[in-house]
């Protein structure tokens, strides 16, 4: 900034108020005459012009439409299958239980430190959405998309360390933030700025993968305002902007050919470039109930102890928030998370009771502590 | 007057309350208070009056989805609505991979004379320089519609567009020499239309 500068805004204010004339100012200010008469006509000749409005009928009809939009009923939450809310917590719940039973605790943890493309990925997005589905009985949704954009971004600064990250990494974790700017709530907020302000840190210190540069800008360019602000902004989209292939030009040689005659010249184009579409948009493999767990588990099961249930299961869904997959400590291993070797230990799991307090990490100690071949549990052995 | 603002203030607190916690009437006040406001943001970015009653509406209707979210930092509630007009202009434009074009216009002539029809004349005058104006860069646009045409102090446009006060002093000058310029350049009399709207 100059003291022309400030000296035009003076000036601008003046004249746009009528305070002064522009022919005052210019008296006022000899030495800068020729650069703020320009300016100071501009800026009057757009102030003083009429204001355009929005027809009445167009207003009317957007105000009807927000109102519907209010009085509708909250869109149900987000859903992997279409069952009943009880039927489809219990389905899950007992996906759960089943999935730990058959050591698929371990996959479950070994799962969370994978990145696309790794072959236990496919198993850290399903438990995410299970565990989305689940709300709120394993949180808030807020707080769950929160977790869940965290883990995109971890994915993507690991992918970027390993000079892997993709488009289509970039896309998941748009998605994940548009959700959990839209489920965000006053209490939420701040939470969500916090992670904001890592993704743009995370993002303005990675190239955008080929590709990917319009996913890339657009993320930033979204996140930016957010954090300077300290006001969230609902995103225009749940999907990702696609990704606009650069304008390819046809690289052509012009050739002329000389003749002898009087035979016109015929230029000739030759393209010596192929234009290929960009793929645009990437699927997210949808996670459904009807996938089973890693089958090489269960041939190898050989009971070594016997369970006396000593309590009628009892469904009672005392449920508490169930967390999220451990993220990975700072040196990168997921805590808690029982090595491959582990879980090769076929032992079967002692559930105590059906006191459906399901934790996840309890349920992994409580699979680890069979397989060291200790003393049955009890329902008193949590953490 | 600063009482009468603050009162405003206060009003508009109220509303926005009472809109987060799903009161229709107290959003569609908000929607009527300010929907004209974040018309004009638009229109003068895109200088397309159906396109900028659609993005006109996509705003709200990301505005009504965010109120849940929406925290009071002493700032008008506009600001906010302006940042959303704002992102999905630029959503808008990365979208269709259009931009606007940086470049000079080409204007008819606007013949002035005292027998000129001064309706007529802010008609024109008014359509040149809204192309020229979706021919500045964003931030220029956004500048001179803030200022001059919205009439918002230069502390208010700060606020709205995240930067300084002195940031939108230098940001002013840029936007309003370029602005100069191409109408200059297009042959566009700033100084006869000035007089002939005045007389």
């Amino acid at each position: 900034m100059t003291d022309f500068d400030t000296l035009l805004t003076d000036c601008l204010d003046a004249v746009t108020s009528g305070r002064l004339t522009i022919a005052e100012c210019l008296e006022r200010y000899p030495d800068f005459a020729d650069e703020l008469k320009p300016a100071l006509q501009v800026g009057l000749l757009t102030a003083r012009l009429k204001k355009p409005e929005m027809s009445a009928e167009a207003a009317s009809t957007l105000e009807a439409r927000l109102r519907a939009a209010m009085e509708a009923p909250p869109s149900p939450p987000l859903r992997l299958i279409h069952l009943p809310p009880a039927l489809g917590r219990l389905a899950a719940a007992v996906l759960i239980v089943v999935a730990l039973a058959f050591g698929g605790g371990g996959l479950v943890s070994a799962s969370a430190s994978s990145l696309p493309g790794d072959p236990l990925y496919g198993l850290k997005r399903l438990w995410e959405a299970i565990i989305l589905a689940l709300s709120p009985l394993t949180g808030s949704l807020d707080d769950l998309w929160l977790s869940v954009v965290e883990t995109r971004l971890d994915e993507v600064e690991a992918l970027a360390a390993a000079d892997r990250l993709t488009p289509e990494a970039l896309d998941d974790l748009y998605r994940a933030m548009a959700q959990a700017i839209l489920h965000a709530d006053a209490d939420s907020q701040a939470r969500a700025l916090r992670v904001l302000a890592e993704t743009r840190a995370s993002l303005s210190h990675a190239a955008p993968p080929p590709g990917g540069e319009t996913i890339h800008r657009a993320l930033l360019d979204w996140i930016a305002p957010q954090v300077e602000s300290g006001q969230l902004l609902p995103p225009t989209s749940v999907e990702p902007p696609q990704n606009i292939p650069p304008a390819a030009t046809p690289a052509g040689t012009l050739t002329t050919v000389p003749m002898a005659t009087d035979t016109p010249t015929t230029p000739t184009l030759t393209p010596t470039e192929t234009l290929t579409a960009a793929p645009t948009g990437t699927d997210t493999p949808t996670a459904t109930f009807t996938r089973t767990p890693t089958p090489s588990r269960t041939p190898t099961l050989t009971p070594t102890a016997t369970f006396t249930p000593t309590a009628t299961p009892t469904p009672t869904l005392t449920w508490t928030p169930l967390p999220l997959p451990e993220r990975p400590t700072d040196d990168g291993a997921p805590t808690a998370a029982p090595s491959p070797a582990d879980q090769s230990i076929s032992t079967p799991i002692i559930i105590p009771t059906w006191d459906a307090t399901l934790r996840v990490r309890a349920t992994e100690r409580a699979i680890q502590m069979t397989q060291t071949a200790g003393p049955p549990l009890t329902p008193t052995a949590g953490p | 007057m600063a009482g009468k603002k603050q009162e405003t203030r206060v009003d508009e607190g109220r509303l926005i309350e009472r809109a987060r916690q799903g009161d229709a009437d107290a959003f569609a006040r908000l929607y009527r208070a300010n929907v004209q406001a974040i018309y004009r943001y638009i229109y003068h970015r895109v200088n397309d009056t159906h396109l900028a009653e659609d993005l006109t509406g996509d705003v709200f209707v990301r505005a009504l989805k965010g109120m849940a979210a929406y925290q009071e930092r002493g700032k008008p509630f506009v600001a906010w609505l302006y940042r959303i007009a704002h992102a999905r202009v630029v959503d808008y434009y990365r979208q269709t991979s259009r931009r606007p074009v940086e470049s000079d216009i080409e204007i008819e002539p606007i013949p002035v004379g005292a027998d000129m029809d001064r309706s007529l004349l802010r008609r024109q005058a008014a359509r040149t320089l809204r192309e020229a104006i979706a021919r500045l860069t964003d931030e220029q646009q956004q500048v001179i519609v803030l200022r001059f045409i919205e009439g918002h102090s230069l502390e208010t446009t700060a606020q709205i567009m995240g930067k300084n006060a002195n940031a939108i002093k230098a940001l002013q000058h840029r936007a309003l020499r370029a602005l100069a310029g191409r109408l200059s350049r297009a042959g566009f009399d700033v100084e006869a239309i000035l007089s002939g709207l005045s007389s």
